[in-house]
């Protein structure tokens, strides 16, 4: 990407000069453009800085709303803020052609193991995915994953500090498109072999194997 | 008038009810014996256990916590798992409420909720057990809880009410909860005010696969061993039971009269349970119960620590 040169001034929200329906139509295109351009919901507050102090953001929404019916894709509030986002009917589509849920949550291949050790051996404590693979995992590396809704707090283990364990959600199972816990790959061949405990987990026995094929599926989703 | 009066007693609970034992020749049925042998041993087993099973004293809730704790157990294990019952009980215990209980945990819940009365209720089978179990297949679901639906009213054979849902269980993701309705349905057949986790237990030994075998012969033997088991179970609560009622006059207030109700009709409490800050007087008050030998401390540990009958 070529550096960009300083814009000499930022742009003028007010375009007092303008003709109204110009302004209206101009103020329009810039909230869309925003919302466009970012990947999370964007507040009312972020949005307030491009247009004009007396405009109502609702009625911009409104009127973009309106141009979009019929669109493949709509502009929802969610989460405090508003986005645009594939509509219901063509989630099947999308999914099918590029495999994603389009919504962009990136998983580094770290933050994807992490999320495995859990899924398979939850209710786990950071410190003993710590002492499984062999380095600390961060406070922050759970936050993420917490974060993404994956995982949550689960039983706290009846030891000094009482830490807290993780477990999967139920939004985990509906993004890697698992029915249950059982759908997880090569779920019962590990529950034969007796190899689902945490005791045979901190011995090394975790079959790595099943970390690669789980980075395939989670690998579409990784953008890093 | 400066002496406190002593309160009177007379909210004292009862004494457990006492059981017939089962007489040795119901013990122990052999893999051997025939269909018909079978079936008379679950019903004798089964008959002992009623009287039990339609008792209200607040003891058989305890009881039916355990079995259920034992079923939970019981499944864990055949599912890979390590959890035991005391990894069980601290899943349960140490999860602040609105945190995840883990899908060991949840196994513990969906059975202590077949121990309750509302388990009966055959019209919210479909959205208890969606609740209660992993997700399933909401088709295979309704399929197994329809015929077990069909299968809970009528007369005749009981046990034959709950083999074919039992025949379920040879399929890993139906597992526990066709166990889980095969006992609900003998419940309802048997006229029982609750269902009493039984099925489970038997896996002890048995292969779920072999529930499916067609004429029932090894589901009335596992009902059989169940509950047999469950009568041993009750036994050794009773007894405890009747020892921390003894010890009851030796504990004086309301505090203790609280505590001693809970462990009448609770698998475990800790320290915390049902208090927001438990003062030291009743860290004092379950020390004692322990010294009296009328609790024990379950876990063997220093702190977070569970007690009970």
């Amino acid at each position: 990407m070529a550096r960009r040169a300083r814009p000499k001034s930022p742009p003028d929200p007010e375009l007092a000069d303008w003709p109204e329906a110009l302004r209206w139509r101009e103020w329009m295109g810039r909230i869309e453009a925003v919302i466009f351009a970012s990947p999370e919901p964007v507040g009312r507050d972020i949005l307030a800085r491009v247009v004009g102090q007396n405009c109502s953001i609702d009625r911009l929404i409104e009127d973009l709303r309106a141009e979009l019916r019929g669109r493949s894709y709509e502009l929802v509030e969610v989460a405090g803020g508003w986005q645009h986002r594939t509509r219901k009917n063509y989630a099947d589509v999308v999914q099918f052609a590029i495999g994603a849920s389009g919504e962009g949550r990136p998983l580094s291949q770290q933050d994807a193991l992490v999320l495995t050790a859990i899924a398979y051996y939850q209710p786990i404590t950071r410190s003993e995915l710590s002492a499984f693979f062999g380095r600390e995992i961060g406070r922050d590396g759970i936050a993420h994953l917490r974060d993404l809704g994956f995982i949550a707090a689960g039983p706290r283990r009846p030891a000094p500090g009482a830490p807290y364990t993780y477990v999967t959600t139920k939004a985990f199972l509906a993004e890697f498109g698992l029915n249950s816990l059982r759908d997880l790959p090569d779920m019962e061949a590990l529950e034969d072999a007796g190899l689902l405990s945490k005791e045979k987990l901190l011995e090394g026995a975790f079959p790595k194997r099943l970390a690669g094929d789980l980075d395939v599926e989670l690998g579409e989703n990784d953008e890093g | 008038m400066g002496r406190k009066r002593k309160t009177p007693r007379a909210d004292r609970p009862a004494a457990p009810p006492d059981l017939a034992p089962l007489p040795p020749w119901a013990r122990d049925p052999a893999p051997s014996s025939s269909l018909a042998e079978a079936y008379a041993l679950a019903g004798a087993a089964l008959a002992i256990l009623d009287p039990l099973a339609r008792s209200l004293h607040p003891v058989t809730i305890l009881w039916r916590q355990r079995l259920a704790l034992k079923t939970a157990a019981a499944l864990a294990r055949q599912g890979g798992r390590t959890e035991d019952e005391a990894a069980l009980r601290d899943h349960l215990y140490f999860t602040r409420p609105g945190d995840d209980v883990g899908p060991a945990g949840r196994l513990l819940r969906a059975f202590r909720d077949l121990g309750g009365r509302g388990a009966l209720d055959r019209e919210l089978w479909q959205d208890r057990l969606s609740l209660l179990f992993e997700p399933i297949g909401d088709e295979e679901l309704s399929g197994l809880v329809l015929l077990a639906g069909r299968r809970a009213d009528g007369e005749g054979n009981a046990i034959g009410a709950a083999v074919e849902i039992a025949g379920y269980a040879a399929r890993r993701d139906l597992r526990a909860p066709a166990l889980w309705l095969a006992d609900a349905v003998l419940a309802r057949r048997l006229a029982w005010p609750a269902p009493v986790p039984l099925l489970g237990l038997a896996f002890k030994r048995g292969d779920p696969a072999a529930f499916a075998d067609g004429e029932g012969k090894r589901v009335a033997l596992a009902y059989a061993r169940s509950a047999a088991a469950a009568l041993d179970l009750y036994g050794e609560i009773a007894r405890r039971a009747t020892k921390l009622l003894a010890a009851a006059p030796k504990l004086r207030g309301k505090a203790a009269d609280r505590v001693i109700h809970s462990l009448l009709e609770e698998d475990a409490l800790t320290v915390r349970t049902g208090v927001e800050k438990p003062r030291r007087s009743r860290y004092r008050l379950f020390n004692r119960l322990v010294e009296l030998e009328a609790a024990r401390e379950l876990t063997g540990r220093s702190t977070s620590r569970l007690y009970g009958l």
